[in-house]
């Protein structure tokens, strides 16, 4: 194997690496946080027209219309199934792809009627990447009874690389329409035409402090960011970190100044945060493991009377998200505000990192 | 595993070349013929925030009401309303499925209005911040459409 074939497979191989702990702990608050806060709610596409049946480059080109309520609601029950199953590790690989298939399939058919949110796809390859992670290896039904963490100690570190990866591409994928619309044409003011048309909170301030040479400045800040998300991945997984926390505080200024909230991407950061060092994360940890040994004896039955509650909670009162925070100012402010802190704190902790 | 990083780069590579062909309707910068910093022009974009469809409804044996398209989004959560209406005017700009449409928005009329019969509706775009730059995209005479079926 020659030296660069070394690198990139050291890389691919080594530099994204978290340990079974810490991917374990992400697996549960994963499961979470899409239960609580990104279960797609797509049965509203049932009431439309189906003229306006748009799909996307895909397989949902094969149908001709918006499916019926019914065929929704067994996908979401699925989907409930499956994410529950995941969140508490059961037959975690098998419900991290079924819960990532369901998630593409059901948020698909709201991408059907002309627009794809980019909030979504990267929490949607979280569960098909991480399969692969072992982090179902602990707090788990999956796990051997009495022998809690020894299964796979070395679980691969690949698919968090890969998925750093993809969260780099994202990002590069944003800038490069920037790039060839004119973002960075002295004669825009980008940042500053998007202020002006989506009137966010901030916006009007911003409007009037960002003039002239501040503006373009905040055009080359936006692309420098956006377009270096990937080389700081290249770099490994502390740059990764340092990368993530920025990413955290651009998606509070996005909120702030644009009123443009990408809230379902705050856990795909949470992939490469050292968990096992956590306290909060720890507890949760330790109160999902009680969770756990209450249903070990039957674990199906366990998952499935979990998954139909929630279906119930989730049909009929909709997503705990949208009921507690809806879309208000307040409520996306205070769902960024902590992460934000965290993140303003990591940065100032490692203002240097030396090596990747 | 260095396959699926190559298939990843690959993915990534004609996903742009898919997308720079034919790109999802936002209020871009890119679209073609869009000003730059010209107020006016942001105001003429076809999908400002500013910007909403509204139905005027002339009901048989007179009358008419105003109202908001997306208020007869029922079921449609409020995020998704302004991308529902758009997809409602792109539809209708091509001529595409309009007698669906027509019958559709009857029938959201009729459980709005259970004692009128909604008779021709206009639909046009109104610029919340300049009224007079209303723009019209439709209108229909419901009478002509075949009856509702129970």
């Amino acid at each position: 194997m020659n030296a660069p074939q070394a690198a990139v497979d050291r890389w691919i191989f080594e530099s994204h690496r978290i340990s079974v702990e810490s991917r374990s702990l992400f697996r549960v608050l994963y499961g979470l946080f899409v239960l609580v806060f990104a279960m797609p709610q797509p049965e509203w596409v049932a009431t439309l027209p189906d003229v306006l049946y748009q799909p996307p480059l895909g397989p949902l080109r094969w149908l001709d219309g918006f499916p019926p309520l019914a065929v929704l609601r067994v996908l979401m029950a699925a989907l409930c199934l499956f994410t529950c199953a995941l969140t508490l590790g059961w037959k975690t690989k098998l419900s991290s792809l079924a819960t990532g298939v369901l998630l593409i399939v059901v948020v698909g058919f709201e991408y059907c009627v002309g627009k794809i949110d980019h909030n979504l796809p990267l929490l949607i390859a979280v569960p098909l990447v991480m399969a692969w992670s072992g982090w179902g290896d602990r707090h788990a039904l999956d796990e051997a009874p009495g022998t809690p963490g020894a299964t796979s100690p070395e679980a691969p570190a690949w698919p968090v690389t890969l998925l750093a990866t993809l969260v780099g591409l994202f990002f590069l994928s944003a800038t490069i329409p920037k790039l060839l619309g004119g973002w960075l044409d002295p004669a825009n003011h980008a940042v500053m035409l998007y202020v002006s048309m989506l009137r966010a909170p901030l916006g009007p301030w911003l409007a009037g402090v960002a003039t002239g040479p501040i503006a373009e400045l905040l055009d080359y800040a936006v692309v420098l960011f956006e377009s270096t998300f990937l080389l700081a991945v290249i770099a490994g997984l502390r740059w990764t970190r340092v990368y993530s926390a920025l990413a955290v505080l651009f998606h509070l200024a996005t909120v702030l100044f644009l009123g443009i909230d990408f809230a379902e991407q705050l856990i795909v950061y949470a992939a490469f945060v050292d968990w096992q060092r956590v306290g909060p994360a720890r507890r949760l940890g330790d109160a999902a493991d009680r969770v756990i040994a209450f249903g070990r004896r039957a674990p199906g039955a366990m998952v499935g009377l979990a998954a139909a509650a929630y279906f119930v909670l989730h049909t009929t009162v909709g997503s705990p998200l949208l009921t507690a925070q809806g879309y208000s100012t307040a409520g996306r402010l205070a769902y960024w505000a902590l992460p934000a802190l965290v993140a303003l704190a990591h940065l100032l902790r490692r203002r240097a990192p030396s090596s990747p | 595993m260095r396959a699926v990083f190559v298939a990843t780069l690959a993915l990534f590579i004609v996903q742009h070349v898919v997308r720079s062909r034919a790109s999802e309707p936002f209020p871009a910068l890119f679209a073609p013929g869009f000003g730059t910093t010209d107020p006016a022009k942001v105001a003429s974009a076809p999908t400002t925030p500013g910007k909403r469809v509204e139905l005027q409804v002339v009901f048989r044996g007179g009358g008419q009401e105003r109202l908001a398209l997306q208020s007869l989004l029922e079921g449609v959560r409020q995020k998704q309303r302004p991308l529902v209406e758009r997809a409602f005017v792109r539809a209708l700009r091509a001529a595409r499925g309009e007698q669906e449409i027509a019958g559709w928005l009857r029938a959201r009329l009729s459980r709005r209005y259970p004692a009128r019969t909604p008779h021709r509706l206009h639909l046009t775009t109104v610029d919340e911040r300049d009224r007079a730059r209303s723009e019209p995209i439709w209108s229909v005479d419901l009478q002509a459409l075949p009856e509702e079926r129970p």
